[in-house]
């Protein structure tokens, strides 16, 4: 994606264009919810950021550039914040940045949903583009494709513009050019297209078109989707892997089940707080202490209880936590999750969670932190000379 | 280090048209301030490849050309520690106003000596100072014109400099040291030469040493640009320069080395031959008739290179370079080394200790000399004072840029690394040997000038480390407290610490709390919790927090809560354009706020520029309460011993795991291929073992109680002896009264019970209390029963206060009523405390113990060798919502045993200078130190907790004279005054080691090298004994010692001092006085509010 030219471009467009078309492929995968998005020349990774933030159901999200440096430079953006730690995502994300040209065929970007290309074709030679489309739309053959690159019709409308728009460009299409092109891709490899774009001409040149034109490939139905394995991460054979990052999510299975004995052991423990402070005022009311009910009264109850020294929290009320709900979606999945969990102890009937009674054990001192008892074993080493700084000062 | 530090800046914006440039005096700002958060923010800023790690360190020719002059700075560079040190010295002494001053400051010395000399001996060591630093400082502080005169005259004839602040420091001293005197008399040419010129510029030359300070003058009275050339052209006599700044401060360290003359003669030789050199490196032996012309014309053409490359001093070549001058080097180093020995030799007899250091540092500085040639040989290039523009470097140049042969560097380095340590004498000797290891990390650095903080940062990314806050973090291996919802994530914090002993990374286990809670979370918690006080109660809860935003990693710390805002408001964008909090999450993080109605937080940052001073960060930062997760341990868990036993067992790493994570850590990056190809990149290597280095442990000291006395144990405690035995004096309780509510009756009957069973051996007289039964436990019962108690009975020595539960509203109540409206010292007694019977023993002693300390009584001391002698305890305390003012603390020891203490507090307000109340302080405990001994203390030390590294200067240069000030209040009053700053806060960590296990030191164990601080006498101590964790000392720097304290005096004084505290039987961490004036400071910020009433001053009420 080429934002060089975004300097004589920003004064024309609010937002600038870079930006436009980066919400053009947002608002694309709102509505089409791809899975698997792969973008094509993504230089310093700003759409995989943008993605990022809106990935609706993206679970792999993977960006290709020759340029390594380019590639390197914000990588740093695309690893998970610390929430992503705190509040593992429900949805798996794996993102991995690939060095390699577009013109070569790699097995680890074929199965992707959407192909994003911005503002690359016009980087190639036009020799190559043929090559191009073959590996894209042959090769890779994802479900869709957005192709963006700049139409030359708008030019004269940028001031100051001789030539290009970048230095780099190789050649810079006409609507015609680029509508050619795209029906006959569609026509080889069974795609259809619809043509747009971002960029709107000021005043009455809207005749020129957008500044820079969109086509959107969909793959005809009935061409399935070649041999897809989610599961396995492949290792590139000819792109070399920059950058690999897996998400935290709940579909980890550690991290599901460590999300969910907080959750539940948080729950349980406040509903045993609840449970000691009933108790308190119920031992101050009546001075008469009311002891703990005999368990044969409570096996199997609903309440929170007591016995020895343990307090038991029944787990129908632990699942009355919505978070614990929207985590296991039943109770018994719950009852599940939790049995083989050495940080939860359940009962022997698995309806309760016990929880250590804790009691008055220990209590800090008034000076806490320096009070502690300290074993004694006196030495009486010391050379105890009488001293006097006073002459030693002078 | 901190001239380079202010001004650097400077030279960048002036500079500021050179991005690499500018860049570049970035690093020297990183290198100079330990701060971390520099470097953070440098790491941030400068993320993109701003700097080329591969850039060769060397200019490779014509097209590098602005690379070039760096040498000269980088001459300068390499041994920044006795340079820094002289510099700052010189400045404190004598021009506080730096740079602009300089100018005017030499212009002074070199006048006919009166002005200067005049301050007499009194002010030996500033003038020597002036004369050694005006010698460097020039480069340093001034771009430009007069940047580049500086850099002439220094990178010229150093020597001369260099010699001339010899001699300069020298006469004062003639006067009360007849031998020096003599050897004045040996220099009659020199020094009447030096000032003759000094006032007749124009006189020519008539022998060497009249050229060599001719050399020396210009740059002293001159300003404009042709002016500056006659420095130039002065100088063409560079080897007289030389020789004669050579034999300036050799001949009176010279006495008996006649080999001086020689030596003189060498340098002719030697220097045309390095000239020459530069400018045709490839020949290896040049025929110069007249060095002295070529060097002009190499100046004229010079005189067009813009002065800006000067301050590239970071440029990495500075030790190659040295090298270059292979042949001028041997025979100037070794005049050198003979000079910084000869340097200690005659001076310590007649001058304080003080000011031999001083001496020392000033022959460093004059040892230093010969390397200087290097800027010499380089300096000219980056001499000249046209007024800066982007002017082509001529060809000439060129021929100067090849790069320098290296091998020399050897020689020179060892007469530099001895010169340069020499200075500070801070080691001590008392006390046995000890192998302790520190968190140290050797790194060697193949150019150190450039090394960088962020790199650091980069090889901590690469490792899978994740930056929160200014620390670095392994989510991987976070450990989640799911009770209590939060995570603690362990990490390293680095910093790079350039310490006597080399460059080091110190790395810190560190630990950062996460909770599982969005700010809004925890609204709404508090909300069902005390609806009524919601707004006050939110305010308590998070003004003061610091949060992390759900869609960066960044951390605010928040200041207010907005309640009047609320997500649907909108904000101006950069671009201009408006837009609502709700609809600028939706578009830029795909965040759908759910709660729309929440308030906002505010976050003000500190208005700061950011690095390169372009932008000025100011205005308020609004935050969503539902995108900020709280960080730290949430303020009720503080208060929940059970729950922060859960946390600190986490936390609290033993030295085993603390090395070990270390050690993981460096295996981590030793191991990671990328990390140690961006390490090498930057030339740098971190060494795969820590520190390990020899300590000492101060012997035992005598705990004296009234009659009994014993030696401390070696875990230092001491509490069955102090309840065993009578404390020195005891104030008899003949009228107390007990407060408790109905429901602690019990407990308190058996309190009072215990009291009069334990009282005895501890020597205390003990009557019944008057006992008042509340009849209940709200804050006004306690309040009106005390205060009708205290009117009715208005002899009440003591109010015994028991509570139930964590109530900081019902403890504040009752001590502003006892110690700010009905003065009376005051006991609080939780209940829980006193509810075990199995403990209520040792409960009642210490509680008894603490009583007899606040009516007045006295526990135990240790000897202190000193007479006529006050120790005195600062502190500050500040509130953390910043809202309030900041309280000091102030404890002042009254009697010979230090064990009468008197205390003020006085408050300021935010930016107001805490020496203000310091003053008021000072006179009052003088005034009373009178009344108690009919005298004034004749050494007063004083212990200052909590000044930063970067307010060091500011103590010494501010606060310090405003306290000799101070005694002149009192006629013919000078007492000798001992400055320490205590640092508790610091991130390094000692263990001992034996058996191939790391452990927690010893109390009592003291290091005062290699990792000390280059620029000041220091020591780290671990006074207190560590029963878990790691050992963490504290650290002690002398800012100022006209006591004349000996390195072993200041770290047995202060280890003595640690044993002082008599609410713990034990060493702590800090001086006793210190740790009165923390309790002190917090009672009044955080309860009283006002300053406790003066009638309870001489008394430890506040314990």
């Amino acid at each position: 994606m080429c934002r060089n030219g975004s300097d004589r471009m920003a004064a024309l467009f609010s937002p600038p264009l870079y930006l436009q078309r980066y919400q053009f492929v947002i608002e694309y995968v709102k509505r089409f919810i791809p899975r698997k998005v792969i973008d094509l020349g993504c230089a310093d990774c700003g759409l995989l950021r943008k993605l990022k933030f809106h990935r609706n159901a993206i679970e792999v999200l993977a960006g290709v550039d020759i340029d390594c440096a380019a590639l390197r430079e914000r990588v740093n953006a695309l690893a998970p914040l610390t929430i992503d730690y705190l509040q593992p995502s429900p949805r798996p994300l794996t993102i991995e940045l690939y060095q390699g040209s577009v013109t070569e065929r790699e097995p680890c970007t074929q199965g992707f949903d959407l192909v994003t290309c911005m503002e690359l074709i016009e980087h190639l030679q036009l020799w190559e583009v043929e090559g191009f489309s073959n590996v894209v739309f042959g090769y890779m053959n994802p479900c869709a494709v957005i192709i963006s690159t700049p139409n030359v019709e708008f030019n004269p409308l940028l001031p100051g513009l001789r030539g290009f728009r970048n230095k780099d460009h190789k050649f810079e299409w006409t609507r015609a050019e680029f509508q050619t092109w795209a029906l006959g891709v569609c026509m080889e490899y069974g795609y259809s297209v619809e043509f747009t774009g971002v960029g709107v001409a000021p005043g009455q040149n809207r005749d020129v078109g957008f500044c820079t034109q969109i086509a959107v490939f969909q793959r005809d139905a009935g061409v399935s989707n070649g041999p897809v394995n989610n599961a396995v991460q492949m290792e590139p054979t000819v792109y070399r892997l920059l950058y690999r990052v897996v998400y935290p999510s709940l579909c980890d299975n550690n991290i599901f089940q460590r999300t969910l004995v907080c959750q539940v052991l948080y729950r349980a423990e406040s509903l045993k707080r609840e449970f000691e402070l009933g108790e308190q005022s119920m031992q101050s009311d009546l001075t008469a202490c009311a002891h703990s009910l005999p368990p044969d009264v409570v096996a199997g109850s609903t309440v929170v209880y007591r016995h020895r020294s343990h307090v038991f929290v029944p787990l129908q009320h632990v699942w009355t936590d919505p978070k614990v709900q929207a985590l296991c979606g039943n109770i018994h999945r719950l009852r599940q999750a939790l049995m083989d969990d050495s940080r939860v102890q359940l009962d022997t009937d698995r309806d309760a969670i016990i929880l250590p009674d804790e009691g008055e054990e220990e209590e800090d001192e008034e000076e806490t932190g320096e009070c502690e008892e300290g074993n004694l074993t006196p030495s009486p080493v010391v050379d105890n000379s009488e001293e006097d700084w006073e002459t030693e000062i002078g | 280090m901190s001239i380079l530090l202010e001004h650097t800046p400077i030279n960048s914006k002036s500079r500021g048209t050179d991005s690499e440039t500018e860049v570049i005096s970035h690093f020297f700002y990183c290198i100079n301030v330990n701060d971390f958060q520099v470097a953070v923010e440098r790491e941030q800023e400068l993320q993109s490849e701003e700097m080329d790690p591969n850039r060769p360190p060397v200019p490779p020719g014509a097209a590098r050309m602005p690379w070039l002059p760096p040498a000269a700075g980088r001459g300068f560079m390499i041994d920044p520690p006795p340079l820094g040190r002289a510099r700052g010295l010189a400045l404190a002494a004598a021009e506080p106003e730096t740079g602009r001053g300089r100018g005017r400051a030499s212009a002074a010395a070199s006048e006919p000596p009166v002005s200067p000399f005049g301050r007499g001996i009194s002010l030996p060591v500033p003038e020597a100072q002036v004369g050694i630093a005006r010698g460097m400082l020039p480069p340093v502080e001034e771009k430009g014109l007069g940047r580049a005169r500086g850099s002439l005259s220094t990178s010229l004839e150093p020597q001369v400099g260099m010699g001339r602040g010899a001699s300069l420091f020298m006469e004062p001293l003639a006067e009360p040291v007849p031998p020096v005197k003599s050897q004045m008399l040996q220099l009659p040419e020199a020094v009447p030469g030096l000032q003759e010129e000094r006032v007749e510029e124009k006189k020519t030359p008539e022998k060497f040493e009249v050229g060599i300070a001719r050399g020396m003058l210009p740059p002293v009275e001159q300003k404009g640009l042709g002016r500056a050339r006659g420095s130039l052209f002065t100088s063409l006599e560079p080897q007289v320069g030389m020789g004669r700044g050579a034999s300036l401060f050799m001949e009176p360290l010279a006495e008996p080395v006649p080999p001086v003359k020689s030596q003189m003669l060498q340098l002719p030789e030697a220097v045309p031959g390095f000239v020459e050199e530069k400018k045709t490196p490839e020949k290896t032996e040049v025929d110069i008739p007249d060095p002295g012309s070529s060097l002009v014309s190499m100046i004229r053409e010079l005189g067009i290179e813009p002065s800006k490359s000067w301050g590239r001093g970071a440029a990495p070549m500075g030790r190659g370079s040295v090298g270059g001058l292979a042949a001028a080097h041997q025979s100037l180093v070794s005049s050198v080394g003979f000079s910084s020995v000869g340097a200690e030799e005659p001076f310590p007899e007649g001058m304080t200790l003080r000011g031999t250091s001083f001496v020392g540092r000033g022959m460093v500085g004059a040892g230093r000399a010969p390397v200087s040639p290097v800027g010499f040989s380089r300096g000219p290039i980056a001499s000249p004072e046209l007024p800066p523009g982007p002017i082509t470097p001529p060809p000439v140049s060129v021929a100067l840029a090849g790069p320098p042969p290296v091998p020399v560097e050897t020689t020179v380095a060892p007469v530099k690394v001895e010169a340069a340590r020499e200075p500070l004498k801070k080691a001590g000797t008392k006390g046995n040997s000890i192998t302790i290891g520190a968190n140290y990390i050797p790194i060697r650095c193949k150019n150190e000038a450039v090394f960088q903080y962020h790199v650091t940062f980069t090889v901590m990314k690469i490792v899978g480390l994740k930056l929160v806050g200014r620390d670095h973090y392994d989510p991987s291996n976070a450990i989640v407290l799911g009770k209590h919802r939060l995570q603690v994530w362990p990490g390293y914090s680095t910093c790079i610490k350039e310490t006597d002993g080399g460059l080091y990374l110190g790395v810190d286990v560190s630990h950062k709390v996460l909770r599982n809670d969005s700010v809004l979370n925890i609204m709404g918690v508090i909300y069902q919790q005390s609806p009524e006080h919601f707004q006050d109660e939110c305010t308590k809860e998070f003004v003061g927090a610091i949060v992390i935003t759900r869609y960066n990693n960044r951390t605010y710390r928040i200041d207010d809560i907005k309640w009047s805002k609320s997500p649907k408001d909108s904000f101006t964008l950069a671009d201009g354009s408006e837009t609502t909090f709700i609809d600028y999450y939706r578009k830029n993080y795909g965040i759908t706020v759910k709660e729309i109605d929440q308030p906002l937080l505010v976050h003000r940052p500190k208005e700061r520029s950011k690095p390169g001073g372009k932008q000025i960060i100011t205005g308020e930062i609004l935050l969503l309460p539902e995108l900020s997760f709280m960080t730290g341990i949430p303020e009720k868990m503080r208060k929940d011993f059970r729950a922060m036993k859960d946390l600190t067992v986490h936390i609290n790493v033993s030295a085993e795991q603390h090395t070990h994570s270390i050690k993981q850590l460096l295996q981590n990056i030793n191991s990671n291929p990328e990390a140690l190809n961006e390490l090498q990149r930057w030339g740098l290597e971190i060494s795969p073992e820590i520190l390990m280095t020899q300590g000492r442990t101060l012997p035992m000291e005598t705990i004296c109680l009234q009659s009994a006395s014993f030696v401390s144990s070696s875990s230092a405690d001491w509490s069955r002896e102090v309840v065993r035995d009578a404390s020195i004096s005891s104030i008899p309780l003949y009228c107390w009264a007990v407060f408790y509510p109905r429901r602690a009756a019990e407990q308190a009957e058996e309190l009072v019970t215990m009291f009069g069973k334990v009282a005895g051996p501890i020597g205390i007289k003990l009557e019944r209390p008057i006992r008042v039964e509340l009849r209940d436990d709200r804050t006004e019962t306690y309040v009106k029963s005390i205060q009708s108690q205290l009117t009715s009975e208005p002899n009440v020595q003591l109010v015994v206060c028991i509570i139930t539960g964590n109530r900081d509203d019902l403890y504040s109540a009752i001590k502003k009523l006892c110690c700010v409206q009905s003065p009376c010292p005051s006991q609080a007694i939780n209940v829980r405390t006193i509810s075990q019977p199995q403990k209520l023993r040792s409960i009642a002693q210490k509680i008894l113990l603490q009583m007899n300390c606040k009516l007045g009584g006295e526990l135990w001391t240790v000897s202190v060798p000193l007479k006529h002698l006050m120790v005195i305890g600062v502190d500050v305390h500040h509130d953390v919502s910043k809202k309030k003012r900041s309280v000091m603390g102030f404890v002042a020891s009254l009697n010979s045993l230090l064990t009468r203490w008197y205390s003020r507090v006085t408050f300021q307000m935010p930016n107001e200078e805490i020496i203000n109340g310091f003053r008021v302080c000072l006179l009052a405990a003088l005034q009373k130190y009178y009344e108690m001994n009919h005298s004034f203390p004749e050494k007063i030390v004083i212990y200052r907790d909590g000044v930063s590294d970067g307010q060091l200067k500011t103590v010494e240069q501010y606060e310090i004279p405003q306290i000799l000030k101070c005694f002149e209040t009192f006629p013919n009053y000078e007492p000798k005054l001992t400055f320490i700053v205590v640092q508790k806060r610091i991130s390094t960590t000692l263990y001992s080691y034996g058996g191939e296990r790391f452990g927690t030191p010893p109390p009592g164990t003291v290091l005062d090298h290699t990792v000390t601080n280059k620029d000041w006498v220091d020591f780290f101590l671990m006074a207190h004994s560590i029963r878990q964790g790691c050992g963490l000392p504290t650290h002690y720097i002398s800012v100022y010692n006209t006591a004349n304290l000996t390195p072993d005096h200041l770290q047995r004084l202060t280890f003595k001092m640690c044993h002082l505290y008599w609410n713990w039987p034990g060493t702590i961490r800090v001086p006793a006085p210190c740790k009165y004036a923390h309790k002190l400071a917090f009672l009044s910020g955080q309860y009283l509010h006002s300053e406790p009433a003066i009638q309870l001053a001489d008394k430890l009420y506040f314990l």
